[in-house]
């Protein structure tokens, strides 16, 4: 069983259109891009395999389920936005981590924010934006979560944080999970992809091994991004 | 996970308010001590007047500000990417943010209720507003027994919490249809909230239309009631009371229910 389904996923705002059929199988154990343009399907992708969106018709399973208090309970979210209540301190937080996520792993937290001297006793709003950003990825990937799904964690960083981000996601994520990581800033992703799927106006239209991309079609993951989506 | 949803809505609320609450009072004995002692219009009356008057419009406009904001910012906000990502349902979500409102409306009443008591402190012993707080008990209880009384307070408290809750949802019933536009929710909200209110108005006039109902004046029905039955009464006034409070409470929670569980759009 695949640990992320997707059959026929059709998802429509109104008359506009999010996903048109999109069907697609993740195994764990891997790190998968998520590529497309801009409002290709992506984040509407994440948002259904999350909850926060109902699907027009088709389905999602996350473990063979739909999406559910139980699958929410294994799912690590990083949304594309701030997301966190800024009064809170750094260990309310993680306290508030701790309630809620039984696979959260505090100890872990605390050394990475330590690692990068973010005094705990501080409110997120005193914080940099840089900060703020590195203080969300490190309680997402603290969690021991069976999928993590990264909504464009590096867009909008610099490029020394960006170097962070992928290293505080690789050296993270348990063996057996599936972190999805949807970008359009390939380049400095696509050295850490296993898979990768191609969406293009809300449909997969290609999702190989990146290996095998870089094999058989003789160029970058970026390279073919560039051909399969030129305006 | 209700317990623990709870213990950071009251956290949240709890940093603004309670603070407020506490200014609401030492305001209210600041204005008791002034006016008993300046027993004629001065300047320091009339600012400490205007202060009390002021501290208690703003702390009861903010309870109710609060109460939307928390609604409408922690669940259909940025905030809403973590709070619907929780593995809580939807429905313990609503509980949540219903009972905590219903609390803070109590709270706020109780609040305005010691504050009017801190005023007259200076020239009322505390013991003396504590003998009439007993006498009313002891009257009350001389009619309808000690354990009346008892069951009494609880229903009365419960019935204020019931009204409280269905306030709320009605707020946040009208939050989630406004939530329903892609632009312009806020105005959506407010729109939807006197949609609903004209709503209840016209099922009101229609039920007692069919029931061809007028409300009798309560003193003269109470007057004409000897005590044993003046307990029943107000058993079944409570009762009343209670299912007017409860039935367009259950109708906002499936509303809002049915559109935060198959309708979220989060900005």
């Amino acid at each position: 069983m695949s640990i992320l389904e997707c059959r026929g996923l059709v998802k429509y705002y109104g008359r506009s259109r999010g996903l048109d059929g999109m069907d697609l199988q993740l195994e764990k154990g891997q790190i998968v891009g998520l590529l497309g343009p801009n409002g290709s399907g992506k984040t509407t992708m994440i948002k259904l395999a999350n909850g926060l969106l109902r699907p027009t018709s088709g389905e999602i399973l996350i473990e063979g389920d739909r999406p559910s208090p139980v699958t929410k309970a294994k799912v690590a979210y990083l949304p594309d936005r701030e997301f966190l209540p800024n009064y809170m301190t750094v260990d309310k937080l993680l306290d508030f981590y701790g309630d809620f996520f039984a696979d959260f792993n505090r100890e872990k937290a605390e050394a990475m924010l330590e690692n990068l001297d973010i005094s705990r006793e501080d409110p997120l709003k005193k914080f940099s934006k840089g900060n703020r950003e590195k203080i969300q990825l490190i309680l997402v990937m603290s969690r021991d979560a069976s999928i993590y799904f990264l909504d464009e964690p590096i867009a909008g960083v610099d490029p020394a944080a960006r170097e962070y981000i992928l290293k505080t996601i690789i050296s993270n994520y348990c063996e057996n999970a599936l972190v999805v990581i949807s970008t359009h800033l390939i380049t400095d992703i696509e050295p850490v992809l296993d898979d990768v799927v191609f969406i293009k106006e809300g449909k997969v239209v290609l999702h190989d091994n990146a290996d095998n991309i870089r094999e058989a079609k003789g160029k970058s993951v970026d390279g073919l991004f560039r051909e399969v989506f030129r305006c | 996970m209700l317990g623990k949803l709870m213990k950071y809505e009251f956290r949240s609320v709890g940093r603004i308010m309670l603070p407020l609450y506490g200014a609401w009072l030492v305001i209210s004995l600041l204005f008791g001590l002034v006016i008993n002692k300046l027993q004629e219009l001065t300047l320091i009356n009339v600012i400490t007047g205007l202060l009390y008057g002021a501290v208690t419009a703003v702390a009861l406009v903010l309870t109710l500000i609060l109460i939307i904001q928390r609604f409408y910012k922690n669940l259909l906000g940025q905030e809403g990417y973590l709070m619907f990502t929780l593995p809580v349902t939807t429905g313990r979500h609503i509980w949540n943010k219903t009972i905590s409102a219903a609390v803070w409306f109590v709270l706020a009443g109780i609040v305005a209720l010691v504050s009017v008591g801190f005023i007259s402190i200076w020239s009322v012993t505390p013991s003396a507003i504590l003998k009439g707080i007993g006498m009313f008990f002891s009257d009350v209880s001389h009619s309808v027994g000690a354990g009346g009384t008892v069951l009494l307070t609880i229903e009365v408290i419960a019935l204020v919490l019931l009204i409280g809750g269905e306030a709320a949802l009605k707020i946040y019933a009208a939050i989630a249809i406004g939530h329903q536009w892609s632009s312009h929710r806020i105005i959506g909200a407010v729109g939807a909230y006197i949609g609903l209110s004209i709503l209840e108005v016209i099922v009101i006039n229609i039920v007692f239309w069919i029931r061809n109902f007028t409300p009798p004046s309560f003193n003269d029905f109470m007057d004409s009631l000897i005590p044993s039955q003046q307990f029943a009464a107000a058993q079944i006034m409570i009762g009343i009371l209670a299912l007017i409070a409860a039935i367009p409470a259950a109708v906002y929670y499936i509303v809002t229910y049915k559109l935060l569980d198959t309708r979220l759009n989060l900005e």
